[in-house]
């Protein structure tokens, strides 16, 4: 497929991936961001042109590991569940309303804000970051997620292939 | 010289991992109560263990930490295997070697950077080290990562894995994931190297204490997944001996029990693993310690951040050698016919000696457990390690100088509360002599 010119204003295509995270655990909702992936793989399964070159992936941690996923990536768009939203909402997020309302829910490994914060500080985030919350209210380990979850990560995985259009992936390219 | 008497109080211990509390009473000049209180509730693993399947050992003793899982898989399933009688191989040993490295890489690299680290450069926190030193952190994340991939390489995730089973794997890595992660652990060598050469350049004080090293030591290599319990005073047994010198106790305000060995405080993690070690370290190794001057073996605690990267380089070195010329093999596990009986297994986790003691019936079902982590074993070192610290530095000194020496001191041994009950709030309760 012929590269389409890129939307850069600054002309030369970037050639860089655009990485799409799913963050999340076994542990109830906070499947949210794992079913968010499993459906954009169907999706590049089935050949859709906006995934082409995405890299796709699933982290069972945020913490610095999630700074390492998107290393070099021209954009990055991370999806993981959220407190304080509706079950199933799916919101976009700005860094700086993440970093002020999130805490670490462990000690063992910061939370999407703490890493997103120390990337900034060492200059590694990607130019483009989007961030889409999915409204969770169960998180109890050994449960599966809710039906409005599942619903909202469908809803959540159309969200991505919007942004990936906005951002030039695949055949738009 | 009025009798100024200091209360210090920290609540909550930050940059370690889990809860714990310090409360430290100075009164005319010297230390008059001092404890290292960890507080998170016991978590009772042991007893979830009875009345479940030797199989289901592995995965269960996993969950008691996101940090260091591979440790409690391995001293499990060495205690399992050692009782069944079954050999996994030199394939398998070596693949279990591989998964340890990983998550040896994964837990000191995150200690050093993020949780260590930032108390020698005057920052909170490793946000602001990552302000004044980005080369440094962004290495550590490398590596951090590096040793996530290789634990998922080999156990299928990097949280809490799954992919050791008893007799050996569920499944031998695919070649070609091996072959993609050996270039980038020889790529990383030279990041490994610029890591030692590092921290053995910053400035630690000076702070020689006398203790005993508890570690495991056997075969030619550094003991990591297996070995004999050696100390330098004296002490040479096998798993099954432990009970014989090491024992536990209650302490009325700690949920943690507490080890002595033949009645004494003692160390086990990096520290004492590298002074009981230091003739099987890899000569690369050997000589990039060697290079910096700094002496070991050390008495120093302040040194324990060095033995961590140090255990960064010879693990990536062992990585490669593990993986150069690696191939599948089928089945990767070896049969398991259970018996019932005593099954005793240690290995080396990060932070130190990992202990654990099954008893089974004949069906292979889990009568009793007990599970040794090394925070508890070094709890009691921790506080002889505090009060001959804070003497050092001098008791005179504010509060606030007090309580960010006694974590430093804390954070020296990289304590893991989480697992030891399974940390800190410090408390000074300092009462000046002329007001109180």
């Amino acid at each position: 497929m012929a590269a389409a010119p890129d939307a850069d204003p600054a002309g030369a295509a970037d050639e860089r991936p655009i990485a799409v995270i799913g963050v999340g655990s076994p542990c109830g909702d906070d499947q949210a961001g794992w079913l968010v992936v499993e459906a954009l793989r169907r999706a590049a399964a089935a050949h859709d042109p906006h995934l082409a070159g995405v890299e796709l992936k699933a982290l069972d941690r945020p913490g610095p590991d999630l700074l390492n996923a998107m290393t070099g990536a021209r954009a990055a768009i991370v999806i993981d569940a959220v407190l304080g939203a509706s079950p199933g909402t799916v919101l976009r997020l700005s860094a700086g309303r993440l970093a002020a309302g999130s805490r670490p829910a462990s000690t063992h490994a910061g939370g999407v804000a703490d890493a997103l914060a120390l990337g900034a500080c060492l200059g590694v985030l990607p130019p483009r970051l989007v961030l889409l919350g999915v409204g969770g209210e169960r998180f109890a380990p050994g449960t599966g997620p809710g039906a409005a979850v599942r619903d909202g990560a469908v809803q959540a995985a159309r969200a991505v292939l919007d942004e990936l259009r906005a951002l030039g992936a695949g055949s738009a390219r | 010289m009025s009798e100024r008497q200091v209360s210090i109080h920290v609540p909550i211990l930050a940059r370690v991992e889990g809860e714990g509390a310090l409360h430290l009473r100075i009164r005319g000049g010297t230390i008059e109560d001092l404890r290292l209180q960890i507080y998170e509730p016991p978590r009772l693993f042991e007893k979830f263990l009875e009345g479940r399947s030797f199989e289901e050992i592995p995965d269960m003793v996993a969950r008691i930490c996101g940090i260091c899982p591979v440790a409690y898989q391995v001293s499990a399933a060495n205690a399992v295997e050692r009782l069944f009688g079954v050999d996994i191989g030199e394939r398998a040993r070596a693949l279990r070697r591989l998964l340890y490295c990983g998550e040896w890489i994964e837990s000191h690299a995150l200690h050093i950077h993020m949780l260590a680290a930032p108390d020698f450069f005057g920052c909170n926190s490793v946000l602001e080290l990552a302000r004044s030193h980005p080369d440094e952190v962004r290495r550590g994340l490398l590596l951090h990562g590096l040793g996530n991939d290789l634990m998922a390489l080999v156990g299928a995730r990097a949280v809490h894995p799954v992919g050791l089973a008893i007799g050996g794997f569920h499944r031998a890595p695919d070649a070609r994931a091996a072959s993609e992660l050996l270039g980038r652990l020889r790529a990383a060598l030279p990041e490994a190297e610029s890591l030692v050469r590092w921290v053995a350049s910053i400035p630690v004080p000076d702070d020689d204490q006398r203790f005993a090293c508890v570690a495991l030591r056997g075969g030619a290599g550094y003991a990591i997944e297996n070995g004999r319990i050696v100390s330098d005073t004296g002490l040479d047994i096998d798993a099954d001996a432990w009970e014989s010198r090491f024992a536990e106790h209650q302490s009325p305000y700690s949920t943690a029990l507490w080890s002595t060995l033949d009645g004494a405080p003692y160390l086990v993690g990096p520290l004492a693993r590298l002074n009981i070690n230091l003739d099987r370290l890899p000569a690369a190794t050997r000589a990039l310690l060697d290079a910096t001057g700094v002496a070991f073996p050390s008495r120093n605690m302040f040194r324990s951040m060095l033995a961590r990267a140090v255990e960064i380089h010879l693990a990536i070195l062992e990585s490669i050698r593990i993986l150069d010329g690696y191939e599948p093999w089928s089945p990767p596990a070896a049969p398991v016919a259970p018996r019932a009986g005593v099954g005793f297994g240690v290995s080396e986790a990060p932070r130190g000696v990992l202990w654990h003691r099954y008893e089974f019936d004949a069906g292979g079902l889990v009568r009793a457990a007990r599970i040794v982590p090394p925070t508890s074993q070094n709890q009691a070192r921790i506080e002889a390690d505090l009060a001959a610290s804070l003497t050092a530095f001098g008791l005179e000194r504010d509060d606030a100088a007090l309580r960010l020496h006694c974590e430093k001191v804390i954070r020296n041994y990289d304590p893991c509360i989480s697992c030891a009950t399974h940390f800190l709030r410090l408390t000074v309760d300092r009462q000046d002599g002329g007001c109180a």
